[in-house]
């Protein structure tokens, strides 16, 4: 098999998932999912470190998370490029069986028997993975990559992810949105004017996106997400109520022993997608802990999707609600939507199907397979991105140019700066059309200062101290001048991939000066 | 290179140095009067011929910078002139001899804009519930319900005289 490129490099569209990953590449203009010999095109984001040296990644190191969990890394997408401190990162950090202490700038650091490894390490494992099953599946080598991430990523958790996609030897076309991914790969062939809900509930995230397709563009109105809540969050609540059940019954914490917690998980998340198929679940975990006297316990359990529904029903509430929000700021509702995509894993939940129904009046699309959509749509943008490449236009696009059309991606939170006081001012809005860019001018405040440092925020807060420290921003070597005489104009670019990027020019000698950007959560490097 | 692309580069590079002087009528070459329709369809015609996207084959950074901002500004020119209130805040900022709409007079436009406070179904539900909730004499239920609210619009009037009106209530009951 040879890539269209024919120039011995193919292009791939990766979905980095909470849970699993899927890898897409666009072959003779159709789009395939790199499986593996049993036809699966879920590969397993773990990454195992065993006893005799060895590290394992995907379907094999899944296969230990009971064995050893605290040296079987799963779920690492959900603290990648998050400040460790924080507490929302802390709360997450309390839900996985392996170790996680704060690192450099606040990153995110997990101990394993290898050793500390970074979490951006551990994404690394899990692309070069990837990369070598497709290589070896396509017969030539990967240069070049699209990878999806949750439309409500921080900046620090896009640039996280795209550090890792380089350290494991792709160039990275494109960061791209999940929901995004799946519009692409949903609206082929569509005519005329319409407008596309994604509901994408994954993992660890959920995501609600907005776009409208015309002519050839897809344009996202607006998006919206919760960055704590997923299929996750629902193994969690299901093994809390296991666990309850056999406290009271046998005297004994299933929760403070690792290994037994992780079985509780696994078999939650067997009765979770269990119930989405059957109304009552009957189950057994054998020898999970022992009784006083020294007796081999088992955990039995017995729960109906009704019971289970009403366990999820505020986080879907929460969902709802998310998704409701999203409408209005793109000043619609929810009869204006033409079709609703359902992408994620956790979608496959009756009640979610239910409420989704009920809000917009229309049955959801599903005839895709809800676990592969976004990985065919990061292929297909990342075709369209390499082939853009390849030779300049020889004319104005037509208005119903052939092709997959071109992204009209939005900022997912708002960007401002700490003001004096507790103030911010808004430099980029939430909802706006990527890349986009924002001014501002600052000046010193001290005699002979040569540094100023800026904080940066994320969201609509509008006082600091309620909003998201996103990072600082420092500006160096200004020339010596009395307060508020050196002034520094310093131009935000948001990228296409939702990343930020700065440059300071000194308005008096017109000429860059220094600006070194430190996110929150991840080593200062050069973007 | 072909000849469309380097008249493209070139007209590219031209707009990079006059950008600033120039209206946002005068980037999207549309009359003042010009109505929404019209604007629509002479941003979507430019945009699909100058996104980024349509030209990876730069590698010039110089270039692609340029591209980058005459992007976002054609995206600004649009995101204002679409928006009624806003469009009327910018007929002010260009009568005053500017050529962008500044980010204050963004947040002061919004909240003088006449539309509904609440914008959102959402949060006036919950103003709404608050308010029952206070006329009943349950403030700190009342108060659960506004920050709720807030949440969802923090530039909201509405919801921000209803805090107050909350905190008034809390110190009169402590006093």
């Amino acid at each position: 098999m040879e890539h269209p490129s024919g120039q011995g490099g193919a292009v791939v569209g990766i979905d980095l998932g909470t849970t699993n990953s899927v890898v897409a590449t666009v072959l003779n203009n159709t789009v395939e999912v790199i499986r593996d010999r049993n036809g699966t095109g879920l590969v397993p984001s773990s990454v195992a470190f065993v006893p005799n040296g060895e590290t394992l990644v995907g379907r094999r190191a899944r296969e230990r998370a009971l064995l050893d969990p605290q040296n079987t890394i799963s779920s690492a997408k959900r603290i990648i490029g998050r400040p460790c401190s924080a507490p929302e990162t802390q709360r997450i950090i309390a839900q996985l069986p392996y170790t996680v202490s704060p690192g450099p700038n606040d990153g995110p650091i997990i101990h394993t028997r290898a050793g500390e490894k970074s979490v951006i390490e551990i994404a690394t494992r899990i692309l070069s993975h990837l990369r070598a099953g497709a290589e070896q599946r396509l017969g030539q080598p990967v240069t070049g990559c699209v990878v999806t991430v949750p439309a409500n990523f921080s900046d620090g958790q896009r640039e996280a992810t795209r550090r890792a996609a380089v350290a494991a030897g792709m160039s990275v076309l494109r960061i791209l949105n999940e929901p995004t991914a799946a519009a692409v790969a949903l609206a082929l062939g569509g005519d005329g004017y319409r407008r596309i809900g994604v509901f994408d509930l994954g993992g660890g995230t959920f995501d609600f996106t907005v776009l409208a397709v015309h002519d050839g563009l897809f344009e996202v109105l607006a998006t919206g997400g919760e960055a704590y809540l997923g299929g996750d969050d629902f193994d969690a609540v299901l093994a809390d109520r296991f666990a309850d059940g056999f406290l009271r019954q046998h005297r004994v914490d299933l929760n403070a022993d690792a290994s037994a917690r992780a079985r509780l998980l696994a078999a939650a998340q067997r009765a979770k997608v269990s119930l989405s198929e059957q109304g009552m679940l009957d189950g057994v975990i054998h020898d999970i802990a022992y009784g006083v006297d020294g007796h081999e316990l088992a955990l039995e359990y017995s729960i109906s999707r009704a019971d289970f529904e009403a366990l999820i029903a505020q986080q879907i509430d929460r969902a709802m609600n998310t998704t409701k929000q999203v409408l209005a700021e793109a000043n619609l509702s929810p009869r204006d939507i033409d079709e609703v995509a359902l992408v994620g894993g956790s979608t496959q939940i009756p009640l979610v199907r239910r409420r989704v129904t009920r809000l917009f009046g229309v049955e959801p699309n599903t005839t895709a397979n809800p676990l592969e959509t976004v990985a065919i749509g990061a292929a297909i943008h990342a075709n369209a991105l390499w082939m853009a490449a390849q030779a300049p236009p020889t004319s104005a696009a037509a208005p119903q140019e052939p092709g997959p059309g071109l992204l009209m991606d939005v900022t997912s939170h708002a960007l401002g700066v700490a003001t004096v006081g507790d103030n911010v001012q808004i430099l980029i809005g939430k909802n706006t059309t990527i890349p986009c860019e924002g001014n501002h001018i600052f000046s010193t405040v001290r005699d002979n200062q040569q540094q100023v440092t800026i904080r940066i925020c994320q969201g609509v807060a509008p006082r600091f101290s309620e909003s998201v420290l996103l990072g600082e921003l420092k500006l160096l070597n200004l020339h010596p001048a009395p307060r508020g005489e050196t002034q520094v104009a310093v131009e935000f670019i948001v990228d296409a991939n939702g990343i930020l990027q700065v440059s300071a020019r000194d308005l008096a000698t017109g000429q860059q000066t220094g600006a070194v950007l430190s996110v929150r959560g991840l080593e200062p490097a050069a973007r | 290179m072909t000849a469309y692309a380097e008249a493209f580069w070139t007209r590219v590079m031209e707009l990079s140095t006059t950008l600033d002087a120039m209206s946002y009528y005068q980037l999207l070459d549309v009359d003042l009067k010009a109505p929404r329709q019209e604007i629509e369809q002479a941003y979507y015609r430019r945009a699909r011929n100058i996104h980024p996207d349509r030209h990876t084959y730069e590698e010039d950074p110089n270039r692609k910078h340029a591209l980058v901002r005459l992007y976002a500004r054609f995206g600004e020119a649009f995101r204002v002139l679409r928006d009624s209130s806003l469009r009327a805040a910018y007929e002010a900022e260009l009568a005053a001899g500017r050529t962008r709409l500044s980010k204050e007079a963004e947040q002061a436009s919004r909240l003088q804009s006449t539309g509904p406070d609440p914008r959102t179904p959402h949060a006036a539900k919950l103003l709404q519930t608050a308010n029952k909730l206070l006329a009943a004499g349950n403030t700190a239920g009342g108060r659960a319900q506004l920050q709720l609210a807030k949440q969802f619009e923090p530039d909201s009037l509405a919801i921000k005289r209803a805090i107050e009106a909350c905190d008034r209530a809390e110190q009169q009951s402590q006093d």
